[in-house]
């Protein structure tokens, strides 16, 4: 959902209730379905505070949706009690009211009822609403009469037209009456006799102002005005006429003061089904800096080896004179830490072991196509019709599966590698052609579909309670959809990270965005950067030179160039004010004196001329603008040329006059300032009121386009280089490090050096902290981040830096790139406010969850509430396995356990990113039977003995197959620390080896892969984590496949393991009770026999177990009693006693 | 007992183009499912009493009543059928098989309301009443007309099979590993020896082969009515050289009825 910007028209769509975002020059930006919207959209309305409330039409005209500011969350969802809420209105108390069959109505932004509608009596479909909210002005499209009713109290007659048979318009989708600010109603009609559109102005008092022929075409009749814009002293509001006899609708701005229109755009070709719109006060409380493209830069002096450059580039990366960085940090620590949302797990469903008679369906859980509410339509289908209750899980499940495939699923490959689980499903489309329907307009793939078993028992006991809910096998995304002959179907359904990195997902790798898509206009070397993105700390903080013990910090996070932009209030010495602040207070009155004599326009000729704007500032801070227009300045002759005059009784240090061309018509110096404009001028007038003339206190004195100051050159609104550092908000920067300019001899080689934020920030860079983590005051923002939106029309939420001057220069010329340390990147709520996130597992759910999942552009991070789940409701996250896997951590490790400084600054395979995790934190990520992503590891302090057991005898049915010695691998080198801004890794290499696995493979040492961890910056975790490697696979892996009866699905491969008794095991008594890992466990719907894929994982838990176990482990030999494992330790005592 | 044995094809079924209204079952169940041609779909009902009420483009004469699967009780005072020509007629509903499957509930109404105006209509009820508890019925709700049997002199002999839907696998110790999917398929071969094998062939021809089920019901002890069709091959073997005589074996299957009940 995009942010919607100051400004912007928002259309919603009569036909289908979604919205659409249009510029002033009607050229759609975006659109989208507001989450659970109405199915067509009858009135639309945004509060003061920014959210948005939306009725509904048609057959849905009793549903009112009441929303957040981006109308991405749904805030609260009425049912209008009688009649509808066609019509609406919005007041400046935030509220919105509507009116149809019923009397008006008004509910606060949260959706709760708050007028008492038994006083209101007037029942009308045109409705119109003072900005107090206080009165409001109703009528019945086609009649004559338009009342005026005080919200909940008496009513009168206001507009009477039945002499005329003048037909009130704006019934339905579409509103016919508005009142502006200063309370003139205006009101849209079709005349009598001509049958040809109109418009009226009235003043509060019922006095005609003006009326005015819709100059379009003759022959429509549906007319809707639309919100007044809200501006301070707007002098325009806008309205849309749709022509039926041409189809065509027409969108205008219309003077307040004669009706005059200006053609704004038209739009035909089914344009007509968008419905009502509103002018948008933003959905953003953040002031976002408009940035625009890079100049060619500054030639450098005569430095040398630098040459002038020509090609605007971003500077690129490590550049840093000769300052190669340094070894070591100081580690940072924080007061508090964040946390993740650890979601409850699912109930295991039903116990399989024991159950001879099982029956199983799918749910497939269609998104319909155009949205509808609810979103979706869910269909199941089973091998044999399931005559269930309506109250257990759906219900009746038809006949119309034919086949299923082999279900697996597991937690990783052999490998360490990420494994698909998948499964196809074969369907009978002869009964209802449902597929075949689907197929026909709808999209299948993307869908998704879970699969259960349960017994007869359990169905039937659907109302005992505790219900025992059915058994899940798979939950998954379809992709590939099929059809073949004798009317039948195939669907694939593939687990959930599959389906968005397989062939047919949204992408194979992440970061999904490029710096591209949110600044198309920056430097191509930088366009085609991925946005990169920072978990944990970034930092070199602390380093120093390995020779002489200096400081040597060069910074570790690059910058990246993308525009220029103009920040107002960064130079604190200006006359001018620096910021705006509504606490100030606009100036009282305006006039004009010199031009007609009278503060009303001329006319359309109005619109050509410049207009005028007075300002009230305080303490360097301004109010808002008092704006409006005035007729042509200076007539000939006049001895005081054009005199913008004006009356205040506030405080003032001193006002401002500004002259602003005709086509900027938002104008605000901070809000909504025009970089790169030369004809805004302005003029100071001092705060003593000079009274010349009656009636007036105050005027400044205008005679043509350029006279006064150039506002743009005015030193409070200041040119920045702009640097995209990271996505998402950061929880603490740190300090910044960029060009010395030689020492000040340009000759001299440019180190990059630490600057001295204390004097810097503010002066020639911006960054949101001090070196210690801690606010700067000369950050501009009101937030750390800032939110853009980006040229793909999308929302972006960025930490960003700015700089100008000598060491912005170096950078865009590649002589020494600016970066920065960052204490910590990402944090807990998503805005900045939250405590830092370092725990390594806690990073990566949160980065499966709000990245992968969620592809995360902006907002809060995801919560209890928000995090991703499947249609049951089943967390597609399973914490629980991280946050035990990260206590164990801790246990071993100290601490806080092992912890995460991952920046990723280059787009790869999702799966190569899966694998830095499962490496770095020697765990293995996939998809457990619930759907969920879930973490496998071994906790060998856990005792086995609980684990459930297997035995051959009774529980294994098909042939048992064993490999050993697999991805044997007893040798590894290690490096970590990545520098991103160097391109190099700060640690390693380093080598490791297990001696006992290589002594016990006849002295062969057998590396594997060299092991570079862009996650882990910290030698003695990557210690931790690689001797556990080496003790998994040094002597290799011992795997087996074994089958056996459904009861195995009640162990899924992210359970601990089992205990496995077969005669097939390796040693003189084969294996009884040995501890096992489920890595992949696969089940065959045709036969019902599961069949697990098995890690004997005995003697890694003693090699984990004891400090010296990697030297224990070859010893330690079931039935050995030599075995030198002695203890009385009862937590190992399941391993010693095997 | 033996007796004609009745049979009917598949465009015998005077309901299946009929509209089904009459009591509303659970929510995510359709009426439109009882006279669709699989006795394994259900529809459920929240009530003992139940009304089902089919209605015909056109009146149609109605000679046997067949209701493949439902759970009413066993014994004559459940269920009765009626139409608009004044029709009444209350149906047995035989016991359940042992295994829970039921066994199809079946009335010649032309031997018990032989006035074939009466039997002809185009509102056809079926009311259940006083059910033990909430009533289920399956689907192929049938009435056929006109009734239709086996020509005796032909000498139909019948051979019963039945086969149990469930899959055994025994491992290296013998142990057993049996899944039970609840579902069974019953199956008559009715065998002649004919001398007319051109008049067998044209009755094989009008009957078999068709995508609607029929109705097979030889009235032998032990054989239940089976609602199913007649397997596609045919084949006459001469029984000996030089002779005009042969021996056919057709096979009727019944659809199966899903799980018990």
């Amino acid at each position: 959902m995009a942010t919607i910007a100051l400004g912007a028209l928002v259309f919603l769509s009569q036909a289908d209730g979604s919205v659409h975002v249009l510029s002033r020059a009607g050229v759609e930006a975006s659109s989208f379905s507001p989450p659970s919207g109405p199915a067509g959209g009858g009135a639309i309305a945004q509060a003061v505070s920014k959210e948005w409330a939306v009725f509904g039409f048609g057959g849905s005209k009793n549903d009112a949706r009441f929303y957040d500011a981006t109308m991405a969350s749904l805030v609260a969802s009425v049912t209008i009690a009688v009649g509808s809420g066609r019509s609406a209105a919005v007041g400046v108390t935030d509220n919105f009211f509507f009116n149809q069959s019923t009397p008006v109505s008004k509910y606060s932004v949260a959706g709760a009822s708050v007028l008492d509608t038994s006083v209101a009596t007037h029942n009308r479909d045109v409705l119109g609403v003072t900005m107090d909210g206080v009165t409001s002005y109703t009528g019945v499209s086609g009649d004559p009469t338009v009342f005026k009713v005080v919200i909940g109290g008496a009513t009168s007659t206001f507009i009477d037209n039945s002499a005329t048979f003048d037909q009130l318009e704006g019934g339905g989708s579409g509103n016919g009456i508005v009142v502006l600010q200063d309370g003139t109603v205006i009101t849209a009609w079709r005349d009598g006799t001509t049958n040809d559109p109109f418009i009226m102005a009235h003043s509060s008092a019922g006095a005609l102002l003006w009326r005015v022929d819709l100059t379009a075409s003759t022959g429509g009749h549906t007319n809707y005005v639309d919100h007044i814009t809200r501006d301070a002293s707007a002098t325009s509001f806008l309205m849309g006429f749709y022509n039926d006899n041409t189809s065509t609708v027409y969108y205008y701005e219309v003077a307040t003061s004669n009706g005059a229109q200006t053609t704004l755009f038209t739009k035909s070709a089914g344009f007509s089904g968008y419905g009502p719109f509103v002018r948008s006060y933003g959905s953003s409380t953040t002031t976002t800096p408009v940035i625009t493209p890079v100049p060619a830069t500054t030639p450098l002096g005569p430095q040398t080896p630098c040459n002038p450059q020509a090609q605007v580039s971003g500077g690129g990366m490590g550049a840093a004179g000769c300052n190669v960085g340094g070894v070591g940090k100081t580690p940072i620590a924080f007061d508090d830490y964040g946390a993740v949302p650890n979601h409850p797990d699912p109930d295991p469903g039903e116990t399989l072991t024991g159950k001879s008679s099982v029956d199983m369906w799918i749910a497939l859980h269609h998104r319909n196509y155009p949205a509808t509410s609810p979103e979706t339509t869910t269909y199941r289908r089973a091998l044999v019709e399931l005559a269930d209750d309506p109250d257990y899980h759906g219900g009746r499940k038809e006949a119309g599966l034919l086949t299923v495939g082999d279900i697996e699923h597991g937690l990783g490959n052999e490998s360490g590698g990420f494994e698909a689980a998948d499964c196809d499903l074969h369907l009978s489309d002869a009964v209802d052609r449902w597929i075949r329907t689907l197929l026909d307009g709808q999209e299948i793939e993307g869908d998704e579909i879970e699969i259960y078993l349960a017994s007869r028992e359990s169905r039937d006991a659907f109302d005992v309670s505790p219900h025992t809910p059915p058994r899940t096998l798979m939950r998954a995304v379809v992709q590939g959809p099929s059809t073949e002959t004798s009317l039948q179907s195939t669907l694939q359904a593939v687990d959930l990270l599959f389906s968005i990195f397989g062939p047919f997902g949204a992408t194979p790798n992440w970061p999904y965005w490029k710096i591209g898509d949110i600044y198309a206009d920056a430097p191509a070397d930088v366009k085609v950067r991925p946005v990169p993105e920072l978990y944990g700390p970034k930092s070199d903080a602390g380093a120093t030179d390995p020779l002489t013990g200096a400081s040597r910090e060069k910074g570790l996070v690059p910058w990246h160039l993308v525009g220029q932009t103009t920040i107002a209030g960064t130079d604190s010495s200006a006359l001018l004010p620096t910021s705006e602040d509504a606490g100030v207070g606009a100036f009282d009155e305006q006039g004009v004196l010199g031009g007609s004599g009278n503060w009303v326009s001329n006319g359309v000729d109005v619109l050509a001329d410049p207009y005028h704007a007075w300002a009230r500032v305080v303490d360097n801070v301004m109010g808002p603008l008092n704006t409006g227009r005035a007729s042509t300045p200076s007539p000939s002759g006049t001895v005081y040329g054009f005199r913008h005059v004006g009356n205040d009784t506030g405080p003032s240090d001193y006002y401002i006059s500004f002259q602003i061309p005709p086509d900027l018509e938002t104008w605000d110096p901070f809000t909504n300032p025009a970089p790169g404009r030369t004809d805004i001028r302005y003029q100071i007038v001092s705060a003593t009121a000079t009274d010349p003339f009656t009636d007036w206190q105050f005027i400044a004195y205008w005679q043509s386009p350029t006279d006064g100051l150039e506002w743009g050159g005015a030193v409070a609104v200041e040119e920045w280089d702009a640097y995209l550092v990271l996505l998402g908000a950061s929880y603490q920067g740190g300090g910044v490090y960029a060009s010395n300019l030689g020492g000040g001899d340009p000759s001299q080689t440019h180190d990059r050096v630490a600057l001295d934020m204390a004097s810097r920030n503010g002066s020639d860079i911006l960054w949101p902290w001090n070196e210690d983590g801690s606010a700067a005051d000369a950050w501009p923002f009101a937030d750390t981040f800032i939110d853009v939106v980006g040229s793909d029309g999308n929302t972006y939420r960025l930490t960003m830096g700015f700089a100008r001057g000598g060491i912005s220069d170096d950078h865009k010329n590649g002589v020494v790139n600016i970066t920065c340390n960052m204490r910590c990147g990402r944090e807990d709520v998503g805005d900045g406010s939250g405590l830092p996130l370092v725990d390594a597992h806690d990073c990566e759910q949160h980065w499966i969850e709000n990245e992968l999942l969620g592809r995360y552009r902006t907002g809060l991070w995801v919560t209890n509430a928000t995090a991703p789940t499947w249609p049951d409701g089943t967390y597609k996250v399973r914490s629980t396995r991280f946050r035990d896997r990260q206590a164990f951590t801790a246990d071993a490790l100290g601490g806080r356990g092992l912890t995460a400084s991952w920046y990723v600054g280059e787009s790869k395979p999702i799966q190569a990113h899966i694998a830095d995790w499962n490496n770095a934190t020697e765990t293995a990520l996939g998809l457990n039977g619930n759907g969920s992503i879930s973490l496998g590891y071994i906790d060998e302090t856990v005792d086995q003995s609980t684990w459930p057991r297997v035995r051959h005898v009774t529980d294994i049915f098909g042939r048992i197959q064993a490999r050993y010695g697999m991805f044997r691998e007893n040798a590894v080198t290690v490096t970590w620390d990545w520098d991103p801004e160097a391109q190099k890794f700060r640690g390693g290499p380093l080598p490791l080896t297990n001696d006992v696995a290589i002594e016990k493979f006849k002295g062969h040492q057998k590396p594997g892969q060299d092991i570079a961890s862009p996650i882990l910056d910290d030698e003695t975790q990557v210690r931790w984590v690689m001797n556990r490697r080496l003790a998994r696979l040094g002597t290799g892996l011992t795997v087996m496949d074994v089958p056996g009866t459904m009861g195995f699905l009640d162990v899924d491969v992210d359970d601990p393991g089992i205990q496995l008794t077969t005669i097939e095991g390796i040693g003189s008594d084969g294996y009884v009770d040995r501890p096992m890992q489920i890595r992949r466990r696969r089940f065959s719907i045709a036969s019902r026999i599961a069949t697990y894929t098995l890690w004997d994982v005995h003697d890694y838990l003693l090699a984990t177990r004891f400090t010296d176990g990697l030297a224990r482990q070859s010893n330690v030999i079931d039935t050995v009693d030599a075995a030198d494992v002695v203890t009385d330790d009862e937590d190992v005592a399941p391993l010693v006693l095997l | 007992m033996t007796g004609e044995t009745v049979y009917a094809r598949g465009g015998d079924n005077i309901l299946e183009d009929g509209v089904v209204t009459g009591t509303a079952p659970l929510t995510s169940y359709s009426l439109a499912t009882l006279i669709t041609r699989q006795p394994a779909a259900r529809v459920r009902y929240g009530a003992t009493t139940v009304t089902v009420v089919v209605t015909l483009s056109t009146p149609a004469l109605g000679d046997i009543v067949a209701i493949p699967v439902s759970n009413a009780d066993a014994g004559s005072g459940v269920l009765v059928v009626s139409n608009g020509s004044g029709l009444s007629v209350a149906i047995t509903i035989p016991a359940v098989q042992a295994n829970g499957i039921p066994n199809t509930a079946i009335k010649d109404l032309k031997t018990a309301v032989p006035n074939a105006a009466t039997r002809t209509s185009n509102v056809w009820t079926f009311t259940f009443t006083g059910n033990s508890v909430n009533l289920i019925l399956g689907g192929g709700l049938a009435i056929f007309g006109p009734k239709r049997t086996l020509d005796p002199d032909m000498g139909w002999g019948y051979e019963y099979r039945e086969r149990h839907a469930s899959s055994n696998t025994a491992n290296e110790y013998l142990t057993r590993y049996t899944v039970n999917y609840q579902t069974t398929e019953r199956s008559v071969i009715a065998s002649i020896r004919t001398d007319d094998l051109a008049g067998v062939l044209a009755w094989f021809q009008a009957n078999a082969g068709g995508a609607a089920p029929g109705l097979l019901w030889p009235q032998i002890a032990g054989f239940d009515a089976y609602y199913g069709t007649w397997d596609t091959d045919f084949a006459a073997k001469n029984v000996a050289e030089g002779t005009e005589f042969y021996d056919v074996a057709l096979t009727f299957r019944e659809f199966s009825k899903g799980l018990p009940v």
